[in-house]
C-alpha cells in the first residue's frame, strides 16, 4: 500500500527523496520503496524519518 | 586514516609479491629440454620417414615428470614415446597437437630414447597403442590425411616432480599481486570519505541477503549437476577446473544481477561512476585476453574448454552485469 502521507509530509518541507535519504542515512531507492509501499521499514528507520519530518509515528505510519 | 592504512598495506604486499616473483625467476633451475622439428611426407597413407628418434640424457636420478608439447598442422597425428636404455617404456601418448604433462615418475640417470612415430592411418595408430600399452588414443577427433607434407615442432622437457613449474608459480604470484592492486585501486577511487567498509542501509542488507541466497543456491545446484555428470561419465563442456570456475561465475552473476535489479548493489558510500569504469576496464581486459586466446587457438582442446577460457567467461559475467545495469537504468527512467 502506498504511503502518501510520507510523500506529502516530505513535499511539504520541500525535500526531495534524496534529501530525506541523506538525512536518515539510507539510499534514495529505499525512501522510494517506502513511499511506494514496496518496503516496510524497521521501527528505527520509521523513527528517524518521523524526527526528520517533524511528525509522529501515527501521523506517518499508522493505518487508518 | 583507515583507507590510507589499507592502501599502504596493499602496496607493501604487492611489492613483496613482485619481489618474490622476480626471486623465483632468478633462482629457478631451467628444466632440461629437447626441441626438434619433424617433417614428414605422406603418400597414399604411407609416411616418409616413419618417425624420428632422439637421445635424452638424464644426468641425475630422481622423481620427475615429462612436459611435452607439439603443435603441428592439422591432419598429422603423432605418437610419442620415451624408452629407457633397457628398453622399458617410460611413457607414451598420441595426439594431433599436445601441451601436457605426465604423472610424476622415478627415473634413473642415463640415456633415454625419445621416439616420434607418424601415425597416418587407423592400423598404424592401433599398432602404436598396442605396442606401447595405451588403452585409449589421446583424443577421438583424428582425421587421417592420406597425402601431403607436414612439419611439426616438438618439445619435450623434464621437470623435478616437487617443482610445480616456474611459470605456474610466477603466474599465481602475479595473479595475487594484480588482485591486491585492484582492491587498492577500488578503495582509492570508489569509496567516498575515509571509510573502507561498504555502508548499506537496512533494505539493501535485506536485498543482499536474498541475493547471496540465490547466488549460493545457483552455485550449489550447478555443482550438483557437475557432480552428477561426472559420476555418470557424461562428457562435460570443459575439464572440472573450468566447470567449477564457470559455476562460481554464474553464482556471482546471479547475486550481482539480483542486487542491481533491487537497488542493493551499490553502497551508500560508493562512487558508482568510478566503480562502473573500473568494472568496464576489468571486463574489457578479460575480453581482450579471451579473444586473444581464441585466436591463439588455446581456448579449446579436444573439443572441451581449457582453463584459458576462464577470461572469456569472466568477461561474459561483466557483460551480463552491464546489461542488467542498463535495463535497470531504463526501468528507473520509465518509472520517474
Amino acid at each position: 500500500m502506498k504511503n502518501l502521507r510520507l510523500k506529502s509530509a516530505r513535499a511539504a518541507l520541500d525535500m526531495s527523496q534524496q534529501d530525506l535519504a541523506d538525512k536518515v542515512g539510507v539510499s534514495r531507492q529505499t525512501i522510494n520503496a517506502i513511499e511506494k509501499g514496496d518496503y516496510n521499514p524497521t521501527i528505527n528507520l520509521c523513527l528517524a524519518i518521523c524526527k526528520t519530518l517533524g511528525k509522529t509515528l501515527d501521523e506517518l505510519f499508522w493505518e487508518e | 586514516m583507515k583507507k590510507k592504512i589499507t592502501i599502504i598495506v596493499c602496496s607493501i604486499l604487492i611489492f613483496v609479491l613482485i619481489a618474490l616473483g622476480v626471486a623465483m625467476i632468478i633462482t629457478d633451475t631451467p628444466a632440461k629440454e629437447l626441441s626438434f622439428t619433424g617433417t614428414v611426407n605422406v603418400e597414399d597413407g604411407a609416411p616418409n620417414p616413419a618417425g624420428e628418434s632422439k637421445e635424452f640424457v638424464v644426468e641425475e636420478g630422481g622423481e620427475y615428470y615429462w612436459r611435452y608439447e607439439w603443435m603441428g598442422e592439422p591432419g598429422m597425428v603423432t605418437g610419442m614415446s620415451v624408452t629407457s636404455s633397457e628398453g622399458d617404456i617410460v611413457f607414451a601418448c598420441t595426439a594431433e597437437g599436445c601441451l601436457a604433462e605426465s604423472v610424476p615418475m622415478e627415473l634413473q640417470a642415463g640415456t633415454y630414447n625419445v621416439e616420434v612415430t607418424y601415425l597416418t592411418n587407423a592400423e598404424s595408430m592401433n599398432q602404436f597403442l598396442a605396442e606401447h600399452g595405451i588403452d585409449e588414443a589421446g583424443d577421438d577427433f583424428y582425421e587421417y590425411k592420406e597425402n601431403g607434407t607436414w612439419t611439426t615442432n616438438y618439445s619435450i622437457g623434464l621437470e623435478e616432480a616437487s617443482d610445480l613449474g616456474i611459470g605456474f608459480k610466477v603466474a599465481v604470484v602475479i595473479g595475487f599481486a594484480i588482485g591486491l592492486l585492484v582492491v587498492a585501486i577500488l578503495l582509492a577511487i570508489t569509496k567516498k570519505g575515509d571509510e573502507t567498509k561498504n555502508q548499506f542501509d537496512e533494505r539493501q542488507e535485506l536485498v543482499r541477503g536474498r541475493g547471496f541466497k540465490y547466488g549460493f543456491f545457483t552455485l550449489m545446484i550447478s555443482n550438483a549437476v557437475l557432480l552428477f555428470l561426472k559420476i555418470l561419465e557424461i562428457p562435460l563442456f570443459s575439464n572440472m577446473e573450468v566447470a567449477m570456475t564457470a559455476s562460481i561465475i554464474v553464482g556471482v552473476s546471479v547475486f550481482a544481477s539480483y542486487c542491481i535489479w533491487n537497488d542493493g548493489y551499490f553502497a551508500l558510500n560508493e562512487n558508482r561512476k568510478s566503480l562502473l569504469i573500473m568494472f568496464g576496464l576489468i571486463g574489457a581486459l578479460n575480453l581482450v585476453i579471451g579473444i586473444g586466446n581464441i585466436f591463439a587457438g588455446v581456448i579449446m582442446e579436444n573439443g572441451a574448454f581449457t582453463f584459458r577460457s576462464t577470461n572469456l567467461f569472466c568477461s561474459l559475467m561483466f557483460i551480463v552485469v552491464f546489461i542488467v545495469l542498463l535495463l535497470k537504468q531504463i526501468k528507473d527512467g520509465k518509472e520517474e
